[in-house]
């Protein structure tokens, strides 16, 4: 070994005389006492006193090195003790997550206090037990302070500090191993060295220093330089006080505390009255010589002295799961970005899948599954697009989920065919449409009654017997109206089961609307109608492909989903009543059922055999090939544990509930009609039956058959809620300035019983939430608008879920600038979401098993921010010839900020900067056309960049990305007759859209579809 | 003036004179003193060379033993095929299972990517062996031009045994072939056939424990991590799926949980658990090179090691002391059973807790130094 190492006291970043410490200490003196202070140093250099300081560096370090002075030792045996007897007596706890920052400043915090007490209590012991005080007198013997001085010790008592050390190191270590059996919190290493040298290098060095720096009443908290120098005076009367090193509140709890004097000492040292010379040699013998004198005279004070400053170490607590809420970002808004498509828009490409229609708004993501959108998946700025849960799904201002509150996922969803008008709130909007505000909502107009005899037909086929059928009629006048609308659309469906069994689906639709409106003095009144009934006959599954099976045969099924079959039907009922007033008040109340009836037959897994979704995200060699043959049907089952569960989801959803809206218009300074005002009540109950059953079939040659053993009920559940939620909004218009507070107040009450296990009782959870929200807009120019706004955003907790599982809570936060022109307008928004709890909720849909659907998941801080941008134009290019552009890009980086382990199989073990699943960095929709008076053609791009199928960092992302191209014409024969044609995915990609449920699922193949429009 | 009191009046009068002699001497000692004895402190000793020690020390020695007696057992089914005396074959397929099992816990993710269990797997597929398959490629000659293109539990040590051990029936249900075609009654020498395919199988085998060989050859453990991960075989399938599940203790609410241990009625499986722990604590241990013991001794956590390796030999004794199959002996011998698996539970919560934990944890250096 080089004897260089000796030098380690200056190299060691853990040293207090680390180089790098030595050279702040050295500029904060110079700041401190300019000349003073380099004539007090040179001084101390020629100083015997320094000689010792240096000789008991070296020696102390060389005795370190040969292994004499313990540092650490027994630390890691403490923490595996302390965890083992910990666990033992009270067993590993089950702590909620914490996020990896609280975590850090926790250790951080517990670490720099529990080591700052026990060098209080240490040093203390050190001055009052007799023998230690011989050992401890080499310290203080110094005459002259220099940062040298903190080496000063014989190497007894520097092993004593060592044992000191790793006790109190792995007593933290250990307990919050034990705690949170996190690995090694090396952020907080890191943190302790960094705080160890910036506070050593200003503050730790200085207090061995000719420098008198005094804290004045900050003493009182924090122990001085000056403090510290006079515990090292040469007056008895100051040894015993100012024992503490970096808090003072120590000394002050046991008394020992003194103020630094306004004169500095002038003497340091023990003078006459130590016990050894100034030589190594002699410090390291005759202290030792003088404690063992001391212990051979039995004087037994210690021990008490001992107990009496332990005695008063337990106060301090820390709180280490409070999250910390960055609830400053600025003031919560309402007013944000929207994004609108009217029945032009929806018409362009005629599509029948919602998904396909989103891609224009930018900042909504979505994620195919069946490559039709009977279930979609849409997430807006980051929020979760599983079964559009997150996002607030309102038809006509009603809410349309299933059931909001207490199951929102996303199982009816309305035929897009039928929509003439989608609404994308984003950020603002959310705040008046509630519950789910963390990413926007989404609202989709139907045909309103006609003021006259009208009606329209819409007839389509194309290949694999698609077909499509849409007719309305309606009449009306200025009072009253009554509307009627069917939409058939069925399809053959684009798999191959190898049975040739059906992969289609047939859905039809029926609304009826009807209204009247009457006239009293100056206020008008009107009571509408609405009733609708949906159907859906489906053979739909949750299996997909592995992924070498979706490459060579991307629209196969495997024979295990041959009898996956969904059908469900819904009906709707809507009454409401408006008011308007001539007085610029506006009420508007509506009375709404909604009722959802579905079950839907499909394999969910084997009966002992690996998940589903680790399976066909295999590698499908090994035991997967033997699995996936009997999914395939190239093997029977025949063990027990090879039986294909195939289940019934039978759910039945009541939606229901009253909601009024007052619009109110005003003056505001005196400017009439500069003063809006929105407040809102709804009272809305929920609730959803489960009753999840499986049947054991065994794959006989190539096919699921029934086996004689019994069926299995996995829930038997009823969830409700009642929500109970009021909303004000108020835009003030001050000059070219618009201020838009408001406020939302979530009041929910759930429930859930489980008719399996009586026992369980009624597991009954009310959270008040309240959402406030703050928008700013500001006319800039007469075509450009800047505006910016932030809303706290809301998504409730479902029914019955673990007490630790929060409601899912963000600030968003947007800052844009709109410019619009003429037929142009462009948009540029910045967004962000700070979550502070992301919250993952399972269904079958999201991999999760039958015990765990409906649960949710903690997940969570997670930051999300991005960017939109959107153009659009109609560029005239001849008169009665023009070509429209519409183009958009959505950037977006969403990560997890925590470390935590989540059931939910799309977090599972997350490491903070894990990216979120199914959030792709970029997106980019674009379409251009030519239009003329007669004749019409489009075509439309959509890419995407690849996203993760689970949260991750590293590894590739599992999901390939996305290019598709959509074209259609149009032909107006005359004013009544429209020819049309449509080319969806004209490239005929077949990348995997999804992961999710099980395996790859494929965009959906090129398609052809003709047809003509009556109106 | 003797130099006692030279030393005794420098001491007194305060001289620092000795101390730099002191120094100096102490400099001398540590210019010769071997690094390797320094004192470890807080840092997680480097699993360099640990890494590096797993395929040379653990797995190519347990593979060597393996493949030489898998030359025994191609021996001895060419004698079965040949003359239909199947008992040397038996013997020697009994041998090969004992040598495999070490090699079977030796499941850790390699940095080129190899996933353990998949190599494994084309050896071995218990527990997702299926007896019926065996019996349809057996009536359907599939094995004639070579297993390869097998699903795993129709060509390795699983199929095998079966094969050895099968009675003249097969064990397939009636809607499914050979007995919904007819093809098991077509067998006319039922024997020889399963001679025939168990000498395609064998030949598969010593394919797979080349691929074995030379992967391991080529990679070593991805990570730490990965060997501390594939440590915990010892947990998921020595404890809870070949103990633990069959005693009804884990995962098993059937009455015949027995059943469900690994290898027939015929088979020595209860030996197979004392192998699988051999190959564990070699693992452990790195054979005879380095290995997480010595990272853990190097982080002062010594004992947690000498404590892992003392009870896995114990549990190797318990396990040896078990007669026959584990079926028969959780029938016949259940609380010497229960007592081995208490006893691997006690090695498990060594795993977890201090082997995992002390690995896991750094204990931050001391900051800023101490005396005041």
């Amino acid at each position: 070994m080089s004897p260089w190492v000796l030098l380690s006291p200056f190299l060691a970043t853990n040293s207090r005389t680390y180089w790098v410490c030595l050279v702040i200490s050295g500029l904060v003196a110079l700041l401190w006492s300019g000349r003073a202070s380099v004539a007090g140093l040179w001084q101390t250099l020629r100083h015997p006193s320094f000689r010792l300081d240096v000789q008991l560096m070296l020696g102390n370090t060389a005795l370190k090195l040969l292994g004499v002075i313990p540092e650490l030792v027994g630390a890691m045996v403490l923490a595996r003790t302390l965890v083992r007897s910990l666990d033992g007596a009270f067993g590993a706890p089950n702590l909620p997550t914490v996020p990896s920052a609280a975590l850090i400043v926790a250790h951080l915090l517990s670490f720099f206090v529990v080591w700052d007490v026990s060098r209080y209590v240490f040093h203390r012991l050190m001055h009052r037990i007799p023998a230690l005080w011989e050992l401890h007198q080499v310290h203080h013997s110094a005459e002259v302070l220099n940062p040298l001085t903190i080496h000063r010790t014989h190497f007894v008592e520097s092993a004593l500090i060592g044992l000191r050390n790793a006790a109190v190191t792995g007593l933290v270590a250990g307990v919050f191993h034990w705690l949170f059996r996190t690995h090694a919190m090396t952020e907080s290493i890191v943190v302790i060295s960094t705080v160890g040298i910036i506070l050593n290098g200003i503050w730790g060095n200085l207090r061995h220093s000719h420098i008198y720096i005094r804290f004045g009443r900050w003493e009182r908290v924090f122990v001085s330089p000056a403090q510290h120098q006079l515990h090292h005076a040469d007056d008895p009367a100051h040894y015993d006080v100012n024992f503490g090193v970096w808090f003072s509140l120590w000394d002050r709890l046991g008394g020992t505390w003194k103020a630094s004097p306004e004169v500095a000492p002038t003497v340091y040292g023990l003078g006459e009255a130590r016990n050894h010379g100034t030589g190594l040699l002699s410090a390291y013998l005759h202290p030792l010589l003088a404690a063992a004198r001391t212990l051979t005279a039995k004087r037994s004070a210690s021990a008490a002295a001992a107990i009496a400053v332990l005695g008063m170490t337990n106060a301090n607590a820390q709180d280490p799961y409070e999250i910390v809420v960055r609830d400053d970002d600025g003031v919560p808004a309402v007013a944000g970005s929207a994004t609108v498509l009217d029945e032009a828009d929806l018409e362009r490409f005629e599509y029948d899948d919602i998904h396909a229609h989103l891609a224009e708004a930018p900042g909504v993501y979505t994620r195919g599954e069946d490559g039709f959108g009977l279930r979609p998946n849409i997430g807006i700025r980051g929020a979760s697009s599983e079964r559009s849960a997150k996002v607030m799904l309102l038809e006509d201002g009603v809410p349309s989920a299933p059931a909001p509150y207490a199951a929102p996922a996303a199982y009816y969803f309305p035929m897009s065919t039928r929509l003439v008008g989608l609404e994308v709130f984003k950020g603002a909007g959310a705040t008046q449409y509630g519950p789910q505000t963390v990413g926007g909502a989404l609202n989709m107009r139907t045909r309103n009654v006609p003021t006259s005899l009208t009606g329209g037909l819409d007839l389509a086929a194309g290949i694999r017997n698609t077909v499509k059928l849409h007719a309305w009629t309606g009449i009306g006048d200025d009072d009253s109206g009554l509307l009627v609308e069917a939409v058939h659309l069925a399809t053959d469906g684009f798999k191959d089961l190898v049975s040739g069994g059906p992969t289609g689906f047939n859905r039809s639709e029926f609304m009826l609307k009807g209204q009247h409106s009457w006239q009293t003095g100056d206020t008008r009144h009107t009571l509408a109608l609405k009733l609708g009934l949906s159907l859906e006959d489906s053979n739909e599954t949750y299996l997909g492909l592995l992924a070498a099976d979706a490459d060579a045969t991307p629209y196969a099924r495997y024979a295990a989903s041959e009898l996956d079959h969904m059908q469900w039907f819904r009906t709707q009922a809507e009454l409401s009543y408006t008011v308007r007033s001539a007085a610029n008040v506006d009420i508007h109340t509506t009375a709404y059922h909604h009722y959802l009836d579905r079950a839907w037959f499909k394999l969910n897994r084997f009966a002992d055999g690996p998940d589903l979704h680790g399976l066909l995200n295999g590698t499908g060699t090994g035991r997967d090939a033997v699995y996936l043959a009997i999914l395939r049907g190239e093997a029977n089952s025949v063990l027990p544990g090879d039986a294909l569960l195939i289940g019934t989801n039978d759910r039945q959803y009541h939606s229901m509930g009253v909601q009024s809206r007052v619009r109110i218009r005003g003056s505001f300074l005196g400017e009439p009609g500069a003063l809006r005002t929105e407040l809102g009540l709804r009272v809305h109950g929920d609730i959803v039956d489960r009753l999840h059953t499986e049947d054991p079939h065994a794959m006989t040659n190539g096919t699921p058959v029934r086996t004689e053993d019994p069926r299995l009920t996995n829930t038997d559940t009823r969830a409700s809620a009642i929500g109970v939620a009021a909303h004000a909004l108020t835009d003030m218009r001050l000059g070219s300035w618009h201020i838009s507070p408001s406020v939302r107040v979530e009041n929910v009450l759930t429930q859930l019983n489980d008719r399996q296990d009586p026992t369980s009782g009624e597991k009954l959870t009310h959270r008040v939430s309240v959402l406030p929200g703050l928008g700013v807009r500001v006319e800039a120019t007469p075509t450009v608008d800047l505006f910016m706004g932030a809303h706290r955003g809301f998504s409730p907790v479902a029914p019955g879920q673990a007490k630790d599982v929060r409601p899912e809570s963000s600030w968003n936060g947007e800052l844009g600038a709109r410019w619009a022109s003429g037929d142009r307008g462009a948009e540029l928004v910045l967004f962000g979401s700070d979550y502070t709890n992301l919250v993952g909720a399972c269904t079958f849909a999201a991999g999760c098993a039958d015990n765990d659907v409906g649960l949710q998941f903690n997940g969570g801080q997670v930051r999300i921010g991005g960017v939109e941008s959107s153009y659009s134009d109609n560029v005239p290019l001849a008169p009665g010839l023009s070509m429209p552009i519409q183009a958009n890009y959505t950037l977006t980086a969403a990560a997890f900020q925590s470390d935590f382990v989540s059931a939910f199989p799309q977090f599972g073990n997350v490491q903070a900067g894990d990216q979120l699943p199914y959030v792709p960095t970029h997106q980019a929709h674009a379409r251009v056309g030519l239009t003329s008076e007669r004749v019409g053609v489009d075509v439309g791009a959509t890419a995407r960049s690849v996203m993760r199928d689970s949260a991750g960092q590293n590894a590739p992302a599992e999901v390939r990305a996305l290019f598709t191209l959509d074209a259609a014409a149009h032909v107006d024969v005359d004013r009544h007759i429209t020819l049309y044609t449509t080319l969806t995915n004209a490239l005929g990609a077949t990348t995997t859209v999804s992961l999710r449920p099980f395996g790859s699922r494929p965009t959906a193949p090129r398609q052809v579809m003709f047809g003509v429009k009556i109106r | 003036m003797s130099s006692a009191s030279n030393v005794s009046r420098m001491l007194s009068d305060g001289s620092d004179r000795p101390g730099w002699w002191l120094l100096g001497a102490l400099g001398a000692t540590l210019a010769v003193w071997p690094a390797a004895c320094v004192e470890q402190t807080d840092a997680v000793a480097d699993s360099g060379p640990v890494l590096d020690a797993v395929g040379q020390n653990v797995v190519l020695p347990a593979l060597d033993n393996y493949a030489r007696s898998l030359d025994a057992l191609q021996t001895e089914v060419e004698r079965w095929n040949d003359t239909g005396e199947i008992a040397g074959a038996r013997t020697a397929f009994a041998q090969a299972m004992d040598r495999w099992q070490v090699v079977d816990v030796l499941r850790v993710a390699l940095d080129d990517g190899t996933d353990p269990l998949v190599l494994r797997d084309e050896t071995y597929s218990w527990p997702v062996v299926n007896a019926c398959r065996v019996d349809q490629v057996t009536a359907s000659r599939e094995y004639t031009d070579g297993v390869a293109d097998l699903l795993v539990n129709g060509r390795g040590l699983d199929a095998l045994e079966h094969l050895l051990y099968a009675g003249t029936d097969n064990v397939c249900p009636s809607q499914v072939a050979p007995n919904s075609d007819g093809t098991w009654d077509t067998l006319d020498d039922l024997n020889g056939d399963r001679a025939a395919y168990a000498a395609a199988i064998v030949d598969d085998l010593q394919a797979q424990e080349a691929l074995f060989r030379s992967t391991w050859e080529n990679a070593r453990p991805a990570s730490l991590q990965a060997l501390i991960d594939g440590l915990f075989v010892f947990e998921t399938e020595i404890k809870d799926a070949k103990v633990g599940h069959p005693l009804g203790i884990i995962d098993c609410d059937d009455f015949d949980c027995a059943d469900s241990a690994e290898g027939n009625a015929n088979s020595n499986s209860s030996a197979w658990i004392a192998a699988n722990l051999e190959g564990f604590r070699a693992l452990f241990t790195g054979g005879d090179g380095l290995g997480v013991d010595d990272l853990l001794t190097e982080i002062g956590s010594g004992d947690v090691a000498v404590d892992v390796v003392e009870r896995t030999t114990t549990a190797i004794a318990m396990a040896e002391a078990l007669d026959g199959s584990l079926s028969s002996e959780i029938v016949n011998n259940r609380q010497a059973v229960v007592e081995l698996y208490d006893e691997l539970n006690a090695i498990d919560e060594l795993l977890r807790i201090d082997v995992t934990g002390m690995l896991s944890l750094q204990i931050p250096a001391v900051v800023g130094g101490d005396n005041d």
